[in-house]
C-alpha cells in the first residue's frame, strides 16, 4: 500500500504545517468532528462507533516554530494501515482523557463545547448530535483532572491526569448524560452554541434548524425550543453562530446558505445566499477583529485601504461557506443605513431581511468536495480540508500593487489575486426572500484592496483517507516557547479529523 | 414490495457477459528455472505436477531459507475495470432473481478508473449504472448496493463515484446527488431495514451462486 | 371337558380358577394355550375322532351365552378351528352350514374372521359368497360407528370375496354396486381407505356402472385432494403418496366419470397450494391415459385451455412439467395407432388450438414466451409421429418467417431455441444413429424444410458477430441436431457442418467465455461417433495443417489444436490414426529443432489418447510398443551416445513424458514380453556395446545419465516378479545394483536425473526386493544415516537418498519404528537437521512413479503408524529443546507429515497439535507456512470447537500471514485468508466478535494485495466477517 507522505505542494508557500501529534483509538472507526475547548487545552472528537473521546493538548511534543520548516513538511502522518503499525513517536496514548459512550444509539456526527462565559465555575458542558436524531447534553464538574484554577484566560494546569484509556471509574472526570433533546425526525448533522451560550442551534436531514434556549443553570438546566426554521429545501448540513450577535448561518444540501435572526417576536430567514454549485458542507464566522496595518504605502492605496477597513467595521464579521463544488466563498454583509433614505414604510415591510454579498472566493485548490472550513478569530487565517485529503491554509492580505497596474502580485501565487473579481462576480441577484435592492455602484471599486493567498498546504494529511473536519485551536501556553518571531497570542494549532479514525494536531510555522 | 415494475427486462445470457480469459503465451521470462513449463492445459492431468515442480529438498539449501518467491508469484496484477465488473456484476437485483450483470444494469464499458491528479495515490472510480426502466424507483437502492459493495471490497485509496448513466433515468440528478453524499450513505448503512435489503442483494455477490 | 371349555378357561383372565378346574379333570389334561387347544380339536376332526357336528354342539351352551365376551370367544374359537383345517377338508354341505351359522351371528366378534377363513375353503361357492355379502349389507348399515379394526375386517372380507367370487357378486348387479357404495361411505381411516379404494376400483373397471357413475364418482372424489400426513411413528407406514395413487386409480378407472371428473378437477386447479395443483395435474394425466379415446377427445380442448396458463406464466417449475405431461398424455391417447395426418382426426382438433396459441405467443414482441412454447410443442411432438407431423406443418412456416423478420439477435436466439426443442422431439420420433426409433409410415415433415433450416443455422453460426456467443451456441446446437437426425442431412452437408466446427474449434479468439469452442469440440465428438470418416477426412487434415512443423518460440496455440484433436479422437479407429499422424509429425519437428514445449505437447496428446483406451486388449498394442517404446527409446539412446543428432527428445522434461508413455505401454504388455524388456531396462534395447548405461560404468556423460529417467519408467511398468538387468542370479541379487544406484544418486547434480535414480532406489526396495533381501538394504540405509554428517558428497544428496530409501520401507511398513526413530534423531543435528526436516514431507507424499498402479506395495496402515510414532516424539522433542533451529526443524517435520495425513487421523490428536501448528505459522519458510495453514484450515472446518480456545492467537497470526509481502508468498497469504474466512458461521460468534473490528480493519490493507486471487479472497473473507450479524444494539 503506497504510503502517501504529506508533502507541501511544489510552489514554495511561505509557511508550512508540521504534525505535532496523532491521537488514534486502538480500534479506530471513522472520526467525524473534533471541537477544541474554547479555553481549556482539550478537544472532543466524535466517532462512528457512537463514542466521544476527550484528548488533552498539553502533552504535545515541544514544537518550536524556530526549527527550520522541513521542506517535506510533517513526517509521514498516517501509517500504512491504521492500527497495524503506528509510529510510536507521534502517537501519544496518554493524551486520551476520557471516553463518553452509551449516550446515543447511532454514530455521533457532531460535538460542541458550551462557551465558558455562561457556565458555572469549573463545569464543562458538551453537546453531541447523532444520527439517531437526538442531541445529548453532557456535564462534567471537575474537582481535579483538567480543573481550571484562577481566572478563565490564565491556563495553569495544575496536574494533568495521565494514564491510558480511562476506565478507572473512581476518577472524578465523570461525564454524565444530563439532558437529551428529541425533536428532529432524522439524523442530526451539526450543532452550535451561541456566543452567549444560552442558545443551541441544531440542524438535521429533515430540512429543519431548531433553536433551543437554556432555562435554569447547572444540573437542572432545561431546554425549550425557541424556533423551528424550515425554509431550507434540503438536508441542513451545518450551522454556525455569529461571534457576537444572536445571528445564525446555515448551509444545506440545496446548495444554499441562509442567515437567520431573531427579529423581535420570531426567528426568521434574513438572507438566502445562492451561488454554490453543490452541497454546502461547512460555514464559519470571522473573528471580531478585522485586519490592521499596511499603512506605509502610497497615499492613494492607503486611503482606499482605510475606506476598506471602515466598510469592514460597519459590515461586521463576515462568514465563509465551503461546498461540494470545491470552492470556499466569503460573504460580507451590506450595512443597512443607506436604506433609511428610502421613504419610511408604515407597515414593517416583509423585506426586513439583510443583504449579504458574496465578497470573494478563496483560491481553488481542492479537487473534491470540501468538508469543513475554519476561520481563526485570532490570526484571521482560514483553513479548509476535504475529500482529496488536503489541508490548506489561506491568509487575507492587502494587495501590494495598485489595481490600475493589474499584474501578478509579488509572491506569484496566481490563483490568489484573481479571487477577488474572478469568474463569479459578487452576485446578489434579486432573491425573492426579501432584500431585493440592487447593490450600489460605488461598492465595487474596493474589491481589489485586499486579497486571499494560500500560505500553507499539506497533501495526504491522513494518508489516503478523506478528512472530515478541521478547526483552529489555541496552543496551550505552558508549552509555548518564546522563541521565533511568532507574535504574542499567535500560538495556534490546526486539528484535523479523518476517516482513518485519527485526530491530528498540526503547528503552523510561518 | 410494490408490484414488479419491470416485469420482463431483456436478460443477457451468462456466456455473453465479459470475463477474464487466461492467455496462452509461455512465460517467456522464466528466469533460470529449468526449462520445465507449467501444466499443458488439458494434459495437465496426465503429466503430473512433479514434472515441473521443484524438488522439496531444493529449498533446504541454508543459503535461501525462505523459498524463492518465484518471479511469477510477485508480478503485480493491477486492479482493472474487469475486476471491478466481476465485483458488482453478480449483485442480485432487488426485484428479480437475476444479477445486475445479466440485466445489463452494470456494463464493462461504463466503468472508469483514473488517478485523482497525475501522480496522486488516490484513484477515482466512476461506475455508471443503467436502470432497467427510466422511472425505476429502485435505482437509488441499486446504486447504494453497488457503492457499498465497492467500498467494502476496494482499498481506501479509491474514491468511489456511482452515478446513473446520462439520459437513462427521469430523476437521475437527485439519485446521483444522494449517491454522492458520503454522510447520507453512512447514515443509510446504519438503518437496519435498508441494510437487510442490501445484504440480500450482496449475498449474490459474495456467494456468487445467484441464478445467472 | 370339551376343548372349547379348555379354550375359554385358558383365555379367561382368572387363571387361578382355571387351574383348579383343570386339576379336577380325571384325564389329567394339562391346561393348554389357546392355539394348542385348537390344534387338538383339528387333529381330532381330521382323524375323524370327532365330527364337525360334535364340535358345534360342544359349543352348545356357550354360543348363546348372554355375556358377549364369551360368545365372541367361542365364535373366535370356531373360526380358528376352521382356519387351521386344510382347505379341502370340509364338504360343501358343512361349509354351507357353517356359513349360515356365522352369517346369523355376523355382528358378534370373530364371525367375520370365521367367514373370511370359510371363504378360503375350496368348496366355498357363489351363493355362499352372495349370502355372506347380503349378511354384511344387512348387518353393517352403520359400519362407521364400529371400531376401525372391525371395519377393516369387513373390508378385508369384502375384498377377499371380490377377488375370488367377483362374478357371483357382479351378478347381483345394482344391489351389489349400491350396497358396496353405501357400506364404504365416509370411511376416514387411511388403512381402511387403502382396501376400500382397491375394492371400488374393481367395481368401477369391470362392472357396468353406467347407471351409477355419478354416485360412484362422488363416493371417491369426496376424498380429493388427499391432505393426509402420517404421524411420525405410524406403524403401518401408509404414506400420502400411496393413498393418492390409489385414489387416482379410482378416479381414472372408468371413462364414465369424465363428465364429473374433468370439470371438478379443473376447478381445483386454481387452488393456491402447489401440492394440490400437482395432485390435480397428475390425476388428469392418469385420466387422460386410461379414459377412452372419444371421452378424452371430448374434453381435450377444454383441458388445454385451462392447463396452458400453468406453462405460459410459469410460477413453479415442476407444475409446468406436470402440465406438460398432461398435454403429452392427451396427445398420446388421441394419437394411438393413428396413421392418418388428416385434419379432422380427434388429435388434429386437439392440436389446432394449441398450435394457433403457440404461433400467437411467438408473435409477441419480446419473445418472452418462446421458451414455454418450445416446451409445449416438443412435449406434444414426442407423443407420436402424427402429432409431430401436425405440429411441424402448422408451426415451422410461421416460425421461419418470424425468424426472418426478427430485428434483434436476442429475438432470433429465442426463436432458434424453439427450433432446437423441435429438433429434439424430431430425433425422439425419427431417431438418430445412436437412438433407435419405431418405424413409421409418416415421412419426416422436416424434410421439405431441410435446406432452409441448414442455411438459416449455418448463417447464424458462421456469419454473426464473434461476441454473440450465446446466439451462436444455439445455432451450433441446432446444426448438430440436424446432423444427428436419422437420414436427414446429406453426407456433404454434414461435412460442411464439420468444417464449421473445425473453424470454431481452431480459431475462436479470447472473447467472452470460450463456451462456443467447448460446444464445437463436443459436437465434433458426437459426429465422430456416427460419421468417423468425416472426422478423418475433414477435421484431421484441418487440424494437422494448423500444427506447425517446428516449435514456435513464444506461444502455444498448437496446444488448442492438440487438445481439440485429443478430445475428438474418441473412436478407436480415429484415435489410432491420430497417434500414427502425430508420430510422423514428431519426426519432422524433431528434425528442425526448437523449444521442447511442442514435442512435449505432442507426446502428452498421445499419452492422453492412450490412457483412455484399454491397451491390454488393443490390437495395435504391439505397433505402439515398437513405434513408441522401441523406436523413440533407441533413438534417444543413440543420440545420447553420439551416434545420432541430439534432439528436443533428449531434454529431461521430454524424457519424463516419454517415460510416462513407456510405463503405460509396458504395463499393458504380456508377461513374456515384459520379462524380455526387464533384461534390457538399462541397455534400453540397443545393440551390445553401442550405448553405456549409467550403472556399473565409469564417468558416463550427462546425456546418457539422463536416460536413467527412461529406465525408471521401464522399471515402473514392469511387474515385481521379473528378473532385472544387472541382477546377479545368486541370493542377494539386487544388493549390488542398489549400492550402485545409491552411489549414482549421491553424485548426480541434475535434479531430474537424480530424482529418477532416487525413484529407482525406491522401486527397487519397495517393489522388487524380496523380504530377505530387504534386511541387507536396511543396513545400507542405517550406515548411510549414521555417516550423513561426514559424507563428502553434497549433504542434501545424502539426505535425499536416506529419505527415499526410508520412504520405500515405510510404505511397506518394514522396520518402521527403527527407521523413523533414526530419522527423528537427525532433526537435532545442526548440519543435516534443516534438510532432513523437509525430508519428512517426502515420506508420505503421493508419488506417480512409486504408486499402486505401478505395483508398489503401499500399506494402508503406513500413514497411521507414522502419525502414532512421530507426533508424540516431535511434541516431546519440541518441548525439550530450546534451540530455535531445532524447534523449527521439528515443526517443519510435523507439517511435512500432516500435509498428507487423512483428516480423521489428525483429529485424534488435535489438541496436542494445535499449539505446535500455531507456532509453525511464525516460521519463515513459505512452503511450510502454507502447508501448516492448510492443515489448520482443515482442522477448523472439521471441528471448530477445537480451534475455539486458540482463536485469539490464530486470528492475529493469520492476519500477519495474510499481509507482509516480503516474507509471505502468495500461497501463504491466500491460505491464511481461506482459513480466516472459514471461521464466521462455524466458530461461535461470541468468541469471534471481539476480533471482528480488528480483522475488518487489517484486511483493508490486503484488499490492495498485488495478486488478484489474494485480493478476491480478501474481499470474500472481509465480507464474511462483515456479515457476522451484529449483536442488535438498538
Amino acid at each position: 500500500m503506497s504510503t502517501a507522505a504529506p508533502t507541501t505542494t511544489s510552489d514554495p508557500s511561505p509557511a508550512s504545517l508540521t504534525l505535532l501529534a496523532t491521537f488514534i483509538p486502538p480500534n479506530p472507526t471513522r472520526a467525524w468532528q473534533s471541537a477544541p475547548h474554547p479555553t481549556l487545552p482539550i478537544l472532543a472528537t466524535c466517532f462512528a462507533d457512537k463514542t466521544v473521546r476527550i484528548y488533552s493538548l498539553t502533552s504535545l511534543p515541544a514544537s518550536s516554530s524556530s526549527t527550520t520548516p522541513s521542506a517535506l513538511g510533517a513526517p509521514p502522518a498516517s501509517p500504512t494501515a491504521p492500527g497495524a503499525s503506528l509510529e510510536a513517536s507521534k502517537v501519544s496514548p496518554s493524551a486520551l482523557l476520557s471516553t463518553i459512550t452509551g449516550g446515543h444509539k447511532r454514530s455521533i456526527r457532531t460535538v460542541a463545547w458550551k462557551p465558558p462565559t455562561s457556565i458555572i465555575k469549573g463545569e464543562s458542558v458538551l453537546a453531541t448530535g447523532s444520527f439517531d436524531a437526538s442531541v445529548g447534553i453532557w456535564r462534567r464538574f471537575e474537582t481535579g483532572g483538567y480543573g481550571v484554577r484562577g481566572n478563565n484566560d490564565e491556563l495553569d494546569i495544575s496536574s494533568t491526569r495521565g494514564g491510558g484509556e480511562h476506565n478507572d471509574d473512581d476518577d472524578d472526570d465523570e461525564w454524565n448524560f444530563s439532558v437529551v433533546l428529541d425533536g428532529h425526525e432524522s439524523e442530526v448533522k451539526s450543532i452550535a452554541w451561541s456566543c452567549g451560550g444560552n442558545l443551541l442551534a441544531t440542524c438535521s436531514r429533515d430540512k429543519s434548524v431548531w433553536i433551543w434556549e437554556e432555562v435554569g443553570s447547572g444540573e437542572e438546566a432545561e431546554y425549550e425550543t425557541v424556533a423551528v426554521l424550515q425554509e431550507h429545501e434540503g438536508d441542513v448540513k451545518c450551522v454556525a453562530w455569529h461571534p457576537e450577535e444572536e445571528c445564525l448561518v446555515s448551509g444545506s444540501y440545496d446548495d444554499e446558505v441562509r442567515v437567520w435572526r431573531d427579529e423581535g417576536d420570531d426567528w426568521g430567514c434574513v438572507f438566502r445566499g445562492r451561488g454554490h454549485g453543490g452541497t454546502v458542507w461547512g460555514v464559519a464566522w470571522e473573528g471580531v477583529r478585522g485586519m490592521e496595518g499596511g499603512d506605509e504605502v502610497a497615499e492613494g492605496i492607503r486611503k482606499r485601504r482605510a475606506k476598506w477597513r471602515e466598510r469592514r467595521e460597519k459590515a461586521g464579521p463576515r462568514f465563509l461557506s465551503c461546498s461540494d463544488d470545491g470552492t470556499v466563498r466569503v460573504w460580507r454583509k451590506v450595512p443597512k443605513e443607506r436604506e433609511k433614505q428610502r421613504p419610511m414604510s408604515i407597515i414593517r415591510s416583509r423585506d426586513a431581511g439583510e443583504e449579504w454579498v458574496h465578497e470573494s472566493t478563496l483560491p481553488k485548490v481542492h479537487e473534491r468536495s470540501i468538508y469543513a472550513v475554519g476561520w481563526s478569530d485570532r490570526s484571521g487565517r482560514v483553513v479548509s480540508c476535504g475529500g482529496d485529503g488536503r489541508v490548506v491554509v489561506y491568509e487575507e492580505s492587502w494587495r501590494v500593487d495598485d489595481p490600475a497596474t493589474a499584474g501578478t502580485t509579488v509572491n506569484g501565487t496566481s490563483a490568489g489575486d484573481i479571487a477577488m473579481d474572478g469568474a463569479d462576480p459578487p452576485v446578489n441577484d434579486d432573491d425573492p426572500a426579501g432584500n431585493g435592492t440592487k447593490v450600489e455602484e460605488q461598492e465595487d471599486d474596493l474589491t481589489d484592496v485586499a486579497t486571499w493567498k494560500i500560505i500553507a498546504q499539506v497533501e495526504a494529511a491522513h494518508g489516503v483517507f478523506e478528512i472530515n473536519h478541521v478547526a483552529w485551536a489555541r496552543k496551550p501556553k505552558a508549552k509555548q516557547t518564546q522563541g521565533g518571531n511568532a507574535p504574542e497570542g499567535e500560538g495556534e494549532l490546526i486539528v484535523t479529523t479523518g476517516d482513518d479514525g485519527a485526530v491530528k494536531v498540526w503547528d503552523l510555522n510561518i | 414490495m410494490s408490484e414488479i415494475l419491470n416485469a420482463n427486462p431483456t436478460i443477457r445470457n451468462a456466456s455473453d457477459l465479459p470475463s477474464r480469459r487466461p492467455d496462452s503465451t509461455i512465460p517467456t521470462s522464466s528466469s533460470g528455472a529449468s526449462q520445465r513449463y507449467p501444466p499443458l492445459g488439458l494434459f495437465a492431468s496426465t503429466i503430473p505436477a512433479s514434472a515441473y515442480l521443484p524438488d522439496p529438498f531444493a529449498t533446504a539449501t541454508p543459503s535461501s531459507p525462505t523459498s524463492s518467491i518465484s518471479e511469477e508469484d510477485s508480478a503485480p496484477e493491477p486492479i482493472d475495470a474487469q475486476e471491478i465488473y466481476d465485483l458488482i456484476a453478480p449483485i442480485a437485483d432487488p426485484e428479480h432473481p437475476l444479477t445486475l450483470g445479466s440485466l445489463s444494469v452494470v456494463n464493462l464499458p461504463d466503468i472508469f478508473l483514473e488517478p485523482l491528479s497525475p501522480g496522486s495515490p488516490l484513484t477515482v472510480l466512476t461506475v455508471l449504472i443503467t436502470p432497467t426502466i427510466t422511472h425505476c424507483s429502485l435505482a437509488t437502492v441499486i446504486g447504494l448496493g453497488v457503492r457499498v459493495r465497492l467500498e467494502q471490497a476496494l482499498p481506501p485509496r479509491f474514491r468511489v463515484d456511482v452515478r446513473i448513466k446520462e439520459g437513462t433515468h427521469s430523476t437521475a440528478e437527485q439519485v446521483n446527488r444522494q449517491l454522492g453524499d458520503k454522510e447520507r450513505v453512512a447514515a443509510a448503512l446504519e438503518n437496519g431495514t435498508l441494510m437487510g435489503v442490501l445484504r440480500k442483494m450482496l449475498q449474490g455477490a459474495e456467494g456468487g451462486e445467484t441464478a445467472l | 371337558m370339551t376343548d372349547v371349555q379348555r379354550f375359554l378357561l385358558s383365555i379367561n383372565s382368572d387363571n387361578q380358577k382355571a387351574h383348579s378346574i383343570a386339576k379336577e379333570t380325571a384325564q389329567g389334561i394339562r391346561i393348554l394355550t389357546p392355539s394348542a387347544a385348537i390344534t387338538l380339536t383339528c387333529e381330532a376332526l381330521q382323524n375323524k375322532e370327532k365330527s364337525l357336528i360334535d364340535v358345534v354342539e360342544s359349543l352348545g351352551e356357550y354360543i348363546n351365552d348372554e355375556d358377549n365376551a364369551n360368545r365372541a370367544r367361542t365364535i373366535e374359537y370356531l373360526s380358528q378351528v376352521i382356519g387351521s383345517l386344510p382347505p379341502a377338508f370340509l364338504s360343501r354341505q358343512q361349509i354351507q352350514v357353517l356359513c349360515q351359522f356365522l352369517c346369523d351371528r355376523i355382528e358378534d366378534g370373530g364371525s367375520i374372521g370365521g367367514l373370511k377363513k370359510l371363504h378360503a375353503m375350496e368348496r366355498y361357492n357363489g351363493e355362499m359368497a352372495t349370502m355372506t355379502f347380503r349378511a354384511l349389507l344387512a348387518h353393517f348399515q352403520d359400519l362407521q360407528l364400529r371400531s376401525q379394526a372391525q371395519r377393516l375386517q369387513v373390508y378385508d372380507l369384502l375384498n377377499a370375496m371380490m377377488s375370488s367370487h367377483r362374478r357371483a357378486l357382479r351378478s347381483l348387479g345394482e344391489e351389489a354396486i349400491v350396497g358396496i357404495t353405501d357400506l364404504v361411505a365416509n370411511e376416514k381411516d387411511p388403512r381402511n381407505l387403502m382396501v376400500v379404494f382397491s375394492v371400488l376400483k374393481v367395481v368401477m373397471v369391470e362392472w357396468d356402472i353406467s347407471a351409477h357413475a355419478e354416485t360412484l364418482f362422488d363416493s371417491v372424489f369426496c376424498y380429493f385432494p388427499i391432505t393426509f400426513r402420517p404421524q411420525p411413528d405410524d406403524p403401518y407406514g401408509i404414506t400420502a403418496h400411496d393413498l393418492k395413487a390409489r385414489l387416482r386409480a379410482c378416479i381414472a378407472a372408468s371413462g364414465r366419470f369424465a363428465p364429473y371428473a374433468f370439470p371438478q378437477l379443473l376447478d381445483k386447479l386454481d387452488s393456491t397450494s402447489p401440492n394440490v395443483k400437482k395432485d390435480v395435474l397428475q390425476t388428469l394425466t392418469a385420466c387422460a391415459t386410461s379414459y377412452s379415446l372419444t371421452t378424452v377427445s371430448n374434453y381435450s380442448v377444454t383441458l388445454w385451455d385451462s392447463i396452458k396458463f400453468e406453462i405460459l406464466n410459469v410460477q413453479e417449475e415442476d407444475l409446468a412439467e406436470e402440465a406438460l405431461k398432461v398435454l403429452q398424455a392427451i396427445a398420446n391417447r388421441l394419437g394411438q395407432g393413428l396413421q392418418s395426418t388428416d385434419l379432422k382426426t380427434p388429435l388434429a382438433t386437439y392440436l389446432r388450438p394449441i398450435t394457433k396459441e403457440c404461433n400467437e405467443q411467438l408473435q409477441e414482441p419480446q419473445h418472452k414466451q418462446a421458451k414455454p412454447v418450445g416446451q409445449i410443442l416438443s412435449a406434444i411432438g414426442i407423443a407420436s409421429p402424427v402429432a409431430f407431423y401436425l405440429i411441424i406443418r402448422s408451426v415451422l412456416p410461421p416460425l421461419s418467417t418470424l425468424y426472418q423478420g426478427a430485428d434483434s439477435i436476442a429475438k432470433q436466439r429465442a426463436l432458434l431455441e424453439v427450433l432446437v426443442q423441435l429438433l429434439d422431439s424430431a430425433i425422439a420420433v425419427y431417431g438418430s444413429p445412436s437412438i433407435p426409433a419405431p418405424k413409421t409410415s409418416i415421412d419426416n415433415p422436416l424434410t421439405p424444410f431441410k435446406d432452409r433450416l441448414f442455411e438459416l443455422n449455418s448463417q447464424a453460426l458462421m456469419s454473426t458477430a464473434i461476441e454473440e456467443v450465446s446466439f451462436r451456441v444455439v445455432a451450433l446446437r441446432a446444426l448438430l441436431r440436424l446432423c444427428l437426425l436419422q437420414n436427414y442431412l446429406q453426407e456433404n452437408e454434414i461435412g460442411m457442418v464439420v468444417q464449421y466446427l473445425d473453424d470454431i474449434a481452431l480459431s475462436e479468439g479470447p472473447v467472452g467465455r470460450d463456451d462456443l469452442r467447448k460446444e464445437a469440440i463436443q459436437a465434433l465428438v458426437q459426429i465422430s461417433r456416427i460419421k468417423s470418416h468425416l472426422i478423418m477426412n475433414i477435421t484431421f487434415p484441418a487440424f494437422l495443417a494448423r500444427l506447425p512443423d517446428s516449435s514456435p518460440p513464444n506461444h502455444r496455440d498448437f496446444l488448442i489444436t492438440l487438445e481439440g484433436l485429443a478430445q475428438i479422437s474418441v473412436d478407436n479407429f480415429v484415435a489410432d490414426t491420430l497417434v500414427r499422424r502425430l508420430l510422423n509429425r514428431l519426426d519432422v519437428v524433431l528434425a528442425n529443432d526448437g523449444s521442447p514445449a511442442y514435442p512435449q505437447a505432442m507426446l502428452a496428446t498421445i499419452h492422453y489418447v492412450l490412457t483412455r483406451r484399454n491397451l491390454e486388449a488393443d490390437p495395435n498394442l504391439q505397433t505402439y510398443f515398437e513405434k513408441i517404446v522401441i523406436a523413440l527409446v533407441t533413438r534417444v539412446a543413440k543420440a545420447a551416445s553420439g551416434q545420432a543428432p541430439v534432439t528436443a527428445l533428449n531434454e529431461e522434461a521430454t524424457l519424463e513424458i516419454l517415460g510416462r508413455l513407456t510405463t503405460l505401454i509396458i504395463r499393458a504388455l504380456g508377461t513374456h514380453k515384459q520379462s524380455s524388456v526387464a533384461l534390457q531396462c538399462y541397455s534400453l534395447f540397443t545393440e551390445e556395446g553401442s550405448f553405456s548405461p549409467a550403472p556399473f560404468h565409469e564417468h558416463v556423460p550427462g546425456p546418457c545419465r539422463s536416460l536413467m529417467i527412461v529406465s525408471t519408467a521401464v522399471l515402473a511398468g514392469l511387474p515385481a516378479t521379473v528378473q532385472l538387468e544387472y541382477a546377479e542370479t545368486d541370493g542377494a541379487s539386487l544388493e549390488s545394483l542398489l549400492a550402485e544406484l545409491v552411489r549414482l544418486a549421491l553424485a548426480e547434480e541434475s535434479l531430474a536425473v537424480r530424482q529418477a535414480i532416487l525413484r529407482q532406489i525406491g522401486l527397487l526396495m519397495n517393489k522388487f526386493m524380496s523380504s530377505t533381501e530387504i534386511s541387507a538394504a536396511t543396513t545400507t540405509l542405517y550406515k548411510l544415516i549414521a555417516g550423513i554428517a561426514e559424507t563428502t558428497t553434497p549433504m542434501e544428496n545424502a539426505v535425499r537418498a536416506v529419505y527415499w530409501m526410508s520412504k520405500a520401507l515405510i510404505l511397506r511398513t518394514v522396520q518402521i519404528d527403527e527407521v523413523l526413530s533414526r530419522l527423528l534423531n537427525l532433526l537435532t543435528s545442526s548440519t543435516s537437521g534443516a534438510s532432513s526436516a523437509r525430508g519428512f514431507g517426502l515420506l508420505l507424499a503421493p508419488d506417480e512413479i512409486l504408486s499402486k498402479d505401478n505395483g508398489a506395495t503401499i500399506r494402508l496402515l503406513a500413514k497411521q503408524k507414522v502419525f502414532n510414532i512421530c507426533t508424540p516424539r516431535i511434541a516431546q522433542g519440541f518441548r525439550a529443546t530450546d534451540s530455535a533451529t531445532v524447534k523449527a526443524n521439528y515443526l517443519i517435520a510435523l507439517s511435512g507429515i500432516l500435509k498428507y495425513m487423512p483428516t480423521e487421523v489428525i483429529m485424534q490428536e488435535v489438541d496436542k497439535l494445535l499449539p505446535l501448528l500455531l507456532q509453525s505459522i511464525d516460521l519463515e519458510d513459505s512452503d511450510v507456512k502454507a502447508a501448516t495453514i492448510q492443515t489448520l484450515t482443515v482442522i477448523s472446518l472439521e471441528s471448530p470447537a477445537a480451534v475455539e480456545t486458540h482463536v485469539g492467537s490464530l486470528v492475529s497470526r493469520l492476519l500477519k500471514a495474510s499481509s507482509n509481502l516480503a516474507v509471505n508468498g502468495a500461497s501463504v497469504r491466500l491460505n491464511a485468508l481461506v482459513c480466516l474466512r472459514g471461521f464466521p458461521g462455524r466458530v461461535k460468534d461470541t468468541t469471534l466478535l471481539p476480533h471482528r473490528n480488528n480483522v475488518i480493519r487489517s484486511l483493508m490493507a490486503v484488499l490492495d494485495d498485488p495478486k488478484r486471487n489474494v485480493r478476491k479472497e480478501a474481499v470474500e473473507c472481509r465480507a464474511a466477517w462483515f456479515n457476522m450479524d451484529e449483536p442488535q444494539s438498538d
